[in-house]
């Protein structure tokens, strides 16, 4: 195959002029635009000529040929016959071949198109081989030799079963040359937009408008009208464009099959002003025609620009496997975890490590009116911390990261599958902010309010003039909070960073702490002391345990010491203690239970462990320093008395031996005696009030607890007197416990047991 | 995330409350849930062959969680942690 | 990420923020829960008569409208006489 554009040897026989026009002259302007318009129509391609071509032809100046400078350019008669279209071809012929592969190429990819064009190529010859009774055809036989069939033959179809030899048998006249070559030499001079020469071969041998030529012989037999090849050529246009998606070059090259008419032969100096009328309009035609075309060609040049890119960047496909991806997404997703998983979702780290230790009794609540729940919830968490802590982070890692990942593709996944929309990934980790609060305006505030202004106040003075802010108790209780955060991060963090750093750090911390808690704040200033006005606020009882997990021995003395001297001021002392009536409002019985279960917890391990010494020294500043009588109405009050009675016992058997405290001397013992005394004296007669109402609901078994704790300790007089003041509710207990449920009767028993087995007797051996 | 697996009952704004396993929650508060059944159901019997499903976040008016799931005081903590260190800092 | 994902060519049961009841197969979704429903018909409960089914077609509800959206077990749902349920229709948000 040549260099040609369409496939052809371009280097065709030439025809004499009565040739070209002898077949064409019974063909009207008319008929010319209606096929054109048919073909429009057919093709489904809307040539933007119905408004050009007629409204053009009537606007037609039919005098002379002004225009034609405009329309062919100014020198239509120096042109020189060099117009060779075989070299232009062969210029571009690198690029068409290009073009060709690629197509091939994307053909072959494409299968369906391809079996759609090889079962239409036959039915195109078919069409044809009707004609072949009027028109040349071809060696093949199946091709005529009319180019404006070309569609096919185009560089877009490679595969075109046309030969070389198509032209073989095809014997046009010799004279052909001579006139041909000089027509299409204007049309290309004068169009100088229109860039492609090699599309014109067609259009040199297409049938001459009627008129255009010289008056010649009656058309041969041989030769088809124009009409019919070119409805042949619209049907077969229509279904290239109907039936294959990919057919638009072909379109194309049948419009310029079509169109590509050069105004032919006008230049053989035809005076006659029918011709140039017929001319002029063929001329405008061609031009609105010709404009079209160069878009078609400007769009298709793209299109394929595109296709090359998209085939260049094909070569990459598949370049890596999943698992590269995979490895990729990982490294991108390691930058998102954060080294303090704490910090992104600080409640669902704590929580599940609390939650999924296993084998931990009591998982399923932490609720701080459990027992001790709340203070063992924070242990628990902090045991966490120690060995198990680094284990446990790099599990949460990990599942962090499988989390992402099992995320991360789900999600942009989602926007190819169903979702009409792209999901903004970060969207979800950062969501839109819908409040701005301005920096500006709670600067002054953020001093006070937020601690991390780094400006961490003290208040200095919880009250002014005698009166206690509320506020400032709360802004106190947050720095708190805020000191012991930092604290258990700190801890958490224990083995990440260089000790004496560490150790600097934690001791800063828990000084601050330290002076957050007031404990130091001087006695008498203000009522309350300010540490018991925290103490007071439900959310200042619950940071005790918290707060004292970080306290030396000496803090937790100066703490205890400054509760027990201060004792009677506490909410949970002063509020709770029920009138005649014995009614105390619900929400002070939940504070009393959590007092119970925050502050007594801890205060009650170090009292555990101290010397009888310091028993005896917060004993008798309690005596001191409290309306005893009034104290020991209270469940708190009866509790702290417990907790040094029982604890001194103990000590004065021995028991602080096993905890390495040296056997208290006989002074201490004599001390203590004396301290027991004074506080027996005091609440001597008013044992009983310690007794909530008798008919309430509450649970007296701390009382029964306390009284244990006073007999156990109790000279035989002192005993007598104590049995003596609570007989009667000895008796009515065990006469009430034999009229109510067995199981709660057992329990009634039990803790009137609880006394009288600290006096040797039993709830048994009693005679009702 | 803690309380994916509970049974939370969330009702919406047309009143209607509809308690089942808690499968999701996003960040519009968009809610799926598993095993689904209207609280009134006599009243409300649109939703009897529907076993589970989606409720869009803008019309849910509360959502009961089970008091034992939530842990009050370390919500409160992170809540605390949360003001102290802002994760978005505002604008200047 | 909660999202619509599961439903997606599930027959799925629509509650509308004005509380109609709205029946059909998801197509297609959204971040903003705007949806696609195709073969949908409405369900109009009414406290005096049975459930009556309007045809509606293909659907694409707006996110704002949308309450619920469920998937409905059509074993269930078959089983269920709607002619014989009287209920009356699902609150509107708005209305309060």
């Amino acid at each position: 195959m040549s260099d040609s554009y369409f496939g052809f040897d371009t280097t065709m026989p030439p025809l004499n002029s009565d040739q070209l026009t002898a077949g064409t002259a019974e063909i009207t302007e008319d008929e010319l635009s209606k096929n054109f318009e048919e073909f429009a129509l057919e093709s489904g391609q809307d040539f933007g000529c119905d408004q050009g071509f007629d409204p053009l032809a009537d606007q037609l100046v039919e005098t002379g040929d002004d225009y034609n400078e405009e329309t062919f350019g100014n020198d239509i008669t120096n042109i020189g016959d060099d117009f060779d279209f075989t070299q232009s071809n062969a210029k571009i012929a690198d690029t068409i071949q290009k073009e060709e592969k690629l197509y091939v190429d994307r053909r072959k990819s494409a299968p369906s198109d391809n079996n759609e064009l090889l079962r239409q190529r036959p039915l195109f010859s078919n069409l044809w081989d009707d004609q072949s009774g009027g028109i040349s055809v071809n060696g093949n036989g199946s091709y005529p030799n009319d180019p404006t069939n070309d569609p096919k033959t185009s560089p877009l179809m490679p595969e075109s079963p046309i030969s070389p030899s198509i032209w073989g048998s095809y014997h046009p006249p010799s004279t052909r040359k001579e006139s041909l070559p000089r027509h299409h030499h204007e049309t290309n001079l004068h169009h100088p937009s229109y860039e492609n020469p090699p599309t014109y071969p067609p259009s040199q041998i297409s049938p001459l408008p009627p008129g255009f030529g010289p008056p010649g012989p009656p058309p041969t037999a041989r030769v088809p009208t124009l009409e019919e090849i070119e409805k042949q050529l619209q049907r077969q246009a229509g279904q290239s464009l109907t039936k294959r998606m990919l057919s638009l070059a072909e379109v194309e090259a049948a419009l310029l099959g079509l169109n590509g008419r050069p105004p032919p032969l006008p230049i053989y100096g035809q005076t006659e002003g029918a011709y140039r009328e017929q001319e002029a309009a063929f001329l405008e035609q061609e031009a609105a025609i010709r404009e079209q075309e160069v878009m078609y060609y400007e769009r298709e040049r793209k299109r394929r620009e595109k296709q090359r890119k998209l085939a260049d960047m094909a070569k990459y496909n598949g370049l890596m496997t999943q698992n590269d991806k995979d490895y990729i997404n990982r490294i991108q997703i390691s930058q998102l975890v954060t080294d303090d998983p704490y910090s992104d979702d600080f409640y669902y780290q704590i929580y599940t490590a609390i939650r999924n230790r296993p084998a931990q009794p009591q998982m399923g609540t932490f609720s701080p009116h459990a027992s001790g729940g709340g203070a063992m919830g924070h242990e628990r968490r902090h045991r966490n911390r120690g060995s198990e802590s680094g284990m446990l982070k790099v599990q949460q890692q990990v599942l962090r990261i499988v989390n992402d990942v099992r995320r991360k593709p789900k999600s942009t996944q989602l926007s190819l599958e169903g979702a009409l929309g792209k999901i903004a990934l970060n969207s979800v980790r950062n969501p839109r902010q819908l409040l701005q609060v301005s920096t500006k305006h709670t600067d002054t505030h953020q001093n006070h309010a937020s601690p991390s202004g780094g400006s961490h106040q003290k208040v200095p003075s919880i009250s002014s003039h005698g009166v206690v802010d509320h506020r400032k108790v709360l802004r106190s209780i947050e720095n708190i909070y805020w000191a012991v955060l930092r604290l258990e991060e700190l801890k958490r963090n224990q083995e990440r960073e260089a000790k004496d750093k560490w150790q600097e750090k934690y001791t800063e911390l828990v000084n601050k702490m330290w002076e957050e808690l007031l404990v130091t704040e001087p006695i008498g200033v203000s009522f309350p002391h300010p540490f018991i006005s925290i103490l007071s606020v439900s959310k200042g009882k619950k940071v005790i345990p918290r707060v004292l997990r970080h306290c030396n021995k000496d803090q937790f003395t100066t703490l205890i010491t400054m509760l027990v001297a201060n004792f009677e001021a506490l909410d949970v002392c002063k509020t709770a203690i029920g009138g005649s009536n014995g009614n105390i409002k619900q929400s002070i019985l939940d504070e009393v239970e959590l007092f119970m279960n925050t502050v007594v917890p801890p205060l009650l391990q170090f009292v555990a462990e101290a010397p009888l010494k310091i028993v005896n020294g917060l004993l008798t500043l309690f005596i001191e320093r409290n309306n005893i009588i009034w104290v020991a109405k209270s469940k708190v009050g009866l509790a702290f008395l417990t907790m040094f009675l029982s604890r001194a016992e103990i000590l004065k058997q021995g028991g602080g031996y096993m905890q390495g405290l040296p056997l208290p001397e006989e002074r201490e013992i004599m001390q203590w005696q004396e301290t027991y005394n004074r506080l027996f004296n005091q609440l001597q007669t008013y044992f009983l009030l310690s007794f909530p109402p008798f008919m309430s609901n509450i649970d007296d078994m701390y009382v029964w607890q306390f009284l244990a704790a006073m007999a156990v300790g109790a000279s035989m007089e002192q005993q007598h007197i104590l049995v003596t003041e609570v007989r009667e509710r000895v008796l009515e207990t065990v006469v009430q416990a034999s009229r109510i449920p067995q199981d709660k009767a057992t329990h009634k028993i039990t803790n009137v047991n609880l006394f009288l087995h600290a006096l040797g007797l039993d709830a048994s051996q009693l005679k009702i | 995330m803690t309380l994916i697996g509970q049974q939370v009952t969330v009702e919406l704004k047309n009143d209607l409350a509809i308690t089942g396993i808690l499968v999701s929650v996003d960040q519009f508060l968009n809610i799926k849930l598993d095993d689904i059944h209207v609280v009134e159901e006599q009243k409300y019997p649109h939703m009897m062959a529907v076993k589970n499903c989606f409720i869009r976040g803008s019309v849910v008016r509360y959502v009961k969680l089970p008091a034992s799931a939530v842990d009050t005081a370390l919500l409160q903590d992170a809540a605390r942690r949360e003001a102290q260190q802002p994760t978005v800092p505002a604008p200047r | 990420m909660s999202d619509l994902q599961q439903y997606v060519d599930q027959s799925v049961e629509v509650i509308t923020v004005d509380g109609r009841v709205i029946v059909g197969t998801l197509k297609g979704f959204d971040q903003t829960t705007n949806i696609i429903l195709s073969g949908c018909h409405e369900r109009v409960f009414s406290e005096t008569e049975g459930v009556e089914k309007v045809p509606l077609g293909l659907y694409i509800i707006r996110g704002d409208n949308i309450c619920v959206v469920g998937e409905l077990d059509t074993e269930r749902d078959e089983a269920i006489d709607l002619s014989e349920i009287r209920a009356p229709p699902i609150n509107d948000i708005m209305k309060r």
